[in-house]
């Protein structure tokens, strides 16, 4: 139901051109249009004079990042290990949690039901019961990014494995008389996409989690606490550059994991 | 045991077909006591103070009391929910038509579009706020702005994934390109739409309720962070319930919305 398909849409809108034309375009564009982007923007200031707190031209926002550099992306980085690590832990969980909830149908009745009612419910209500039971340091910000992370790695493992096909993996299974060979050799592999699919949306969960842990608990580690202590101070050029080296991080993480989507599911 | 099961019910009453159900459930329902009993149970062993872990008996109690508070929240969220959802589905609907139609368009956006997802829709809660203080306005701003990209995507992925067969024969009839897009296009892509708007009615909630617990005023989201300034664990765990409540109901509206618009559609796991 909260299905893979969102991801797999940015694929399918702009597909991959064949032309070399095509290819040099698909870089020199999305510049072309962040150099149109920037001054549009200071147009916009100068058309409507809003005042520098309230949209802070390029320049400044260029000033930050250019001179606040290091700050910025050492923050990023502190919040990268939480996010790193819940990903890791929450697509582990979801992963060994799929297949228990798919190879047993008590467990899959009794359980399933619940991880669907958390992955459908904001999550982010039950932060302030984990700032209460575990503090504000690391330990509760990987709960929180692990928590998000969970459940869709759950999901996509479980549609991913209910879609093999019973036929084949009996076959393997009368032929090596083992339960775990016909998995091994067939249902994981068949379910393989699925769960990649649900990683990367776990991915995104994890930096929403990062992010969103230290943002409820200002004055902790991470850019998530920076950036709303900035909105105190109403520093709205910290802001913007803050969400743009955030959005480098996950972008340049999306398409490393895309990649290694595409190596690990090369038949497909 | 599926099968057992269809064979079964076919000529048994509403009342055994509902028994049938509720024994179907019973996993469920076991565990769901165990949770409470473990709770009881964690309380009588670890001997909690109720501020940490607050007894169950409590946290109903402060369903009852302040039920009518909830009420007024819940429809507060919900209005802002709803409010975020229509404007950021249809800015985020006619801007995926205007990048449909614009290759430069859809070459310049896309990792720009991949970018802006995946930063948590939080951090913009503070711009937000610079920008349209406290208030309705940062919380629908920032739904809006989420279901924006969620609904441009699934639009965007509907329109490509037409099937190329369709449009040619709407080609040969001459159709106008408006024709096209709202006789072929529109319809074909109404399947992967609609997934988006039952994801973007979820989505629009968490990001109110987030918003709401950052931006404290009103609301449900407030409600939760208020009573955890008050130390009121049990106000605090009853708020939480409510908004999980909600979320599955409108996440069963989501679902109902778009079984019954692409009920042509077969969706394996729905």
């Amino acid at each position: 139901m909260t299905s893979q398909v969102s991801e797999a849409a940015t694929e399918a809108v702009a597909p991959a051109p064949s032309s070399r034309t095509g290819r040099i375009r698909r870089f020199v564009d999305p510049i072309v249009f962040a150099i149109f982007f920037v001054l549009a923007w200071q147009g916009f200031i100068w058309v409507t004079g809003f005042h520098s707190v309230v949209l802070p031209p390029p320049s400044k926002v260029w000033g930050v990042l250019w001179n606040q550099g290091d700050f910025l992306v050492g923050n990023m980085l502190d919040t990268a290990v939480t996010i790193a690590w819940g990903f890791f832990l929450g697509g582990v969980m979801g992963f060994v949690s799929g297949v228990l909830i798919n190879h047993f149908e008590a467990v899959k009745r009794a359980i399933h039901p619940i991880l669907v009612s958390l992955y459908v419910i904001p999550k982010a209500v039950f932060i302030p019961l984990l700032i209460l039971w575990w503090g504000v340091g690391f330990e509760y910000k990987l709960l929180v990014t692990v928590l998000l992370a969970f459940f869709p790695v759950t999901e996509n493992t479980i549609t991913g494995l209910n879609g093999v096909e019973q036929e084949m993996v009996e076959l393997t299974r009368s032929l090596r008389g083992s339960n775990w060979f016909g998995f091994r050799k067939v249902s994981l592999p068949f379910a393989l996409p699925f769960v990649l699919a649900g990683l990367r949306i776990a991915l995104t969960e994890s930096f929403i989690g990062g992010v969103l842990s230290e943002v409820l608990v200002p004055g902790s580690a991470g850019i998530g606490s920076r950036i709303v202590e900035a909105a105190a101070f109403s520093n709205t050029e910290f802001i913007i550059a803050s969400i743009m080296v955030i959005a480098s991080f996950g972008i340049v993480s999306y398409f490393l994991f895309l990649w290694l989507e595409r190596r690990l599911t090369f038949w497909v | 045991m599926g099968i057992e099961r269809t064979l079964a019910s076919g000529s048994a009453s509403r009342l055994e077909k509902a028994g049938r159900r509720l024994w179907y459930h019973w996993p469920l329902l076991a565990v769901l006591v165990g949770i409470l009993l473990f709770w009881i149970f964690m309380i009588e062993w670890r001997d909690f103070h109720p501020i940490v872990l607050p007894p169950p008996a409590s946290v109903v109690e402060a369903l009852i009391e302040n039920r009518v508070e909830y009420v007024e929240a819940g429809f507060v969220t919900f209005y802002e929910m709803i409010l975020g959802f229509m404007a950021g589905g249809l800015l985020g609907f006619s801007s995926a038509i205007g990048i449909f139609y614009s290759p430069f368009l859809r070459r310049s956006l896309y990792p720009l579009l991949l970018g802006f997802r995946i930063v948590p829709k939080v951090a913009f809660v503070p711009l937000f706020l610079v920008w349209f203080g406290i208030g309705v306005g940062v919380k629908v701003a920032l739904a809006s702005f989420a279901i924006f990209f969620l609904i441009l995507i699934q639009t965007g992925l509907g329109l490509a994934g037409v099937d190329p067969a369709l449009v040619e024969l709407g080609r040969s009839l001459r159709m106008s390109e408006f024709a096209l897009l709202r006789r072929i296009r529109l319809p074909a892509a109404l399947p992967a739409i609609m997934v988006g708007v039952k994801l973007g009615i979820t989505y629009a909630l968490t990001n109110v309720v987030v918003a709401e617990m950052v931006v404290a005023t009103e609301g449900l989201g407030f409600l939760v962070v208020e009573a955890r300034s008050f130390i009121k664990t049990h106000e605090m765990i009853a708020a939480i319930f409510v908004v999980a409540i909600i979320g599955l109901v409108v996440f069963a509206v989501g679902l109902w919305v778009e079984r019954k618009t692409v009920f042509w559609y077969m969706e394996s796991d729905t």
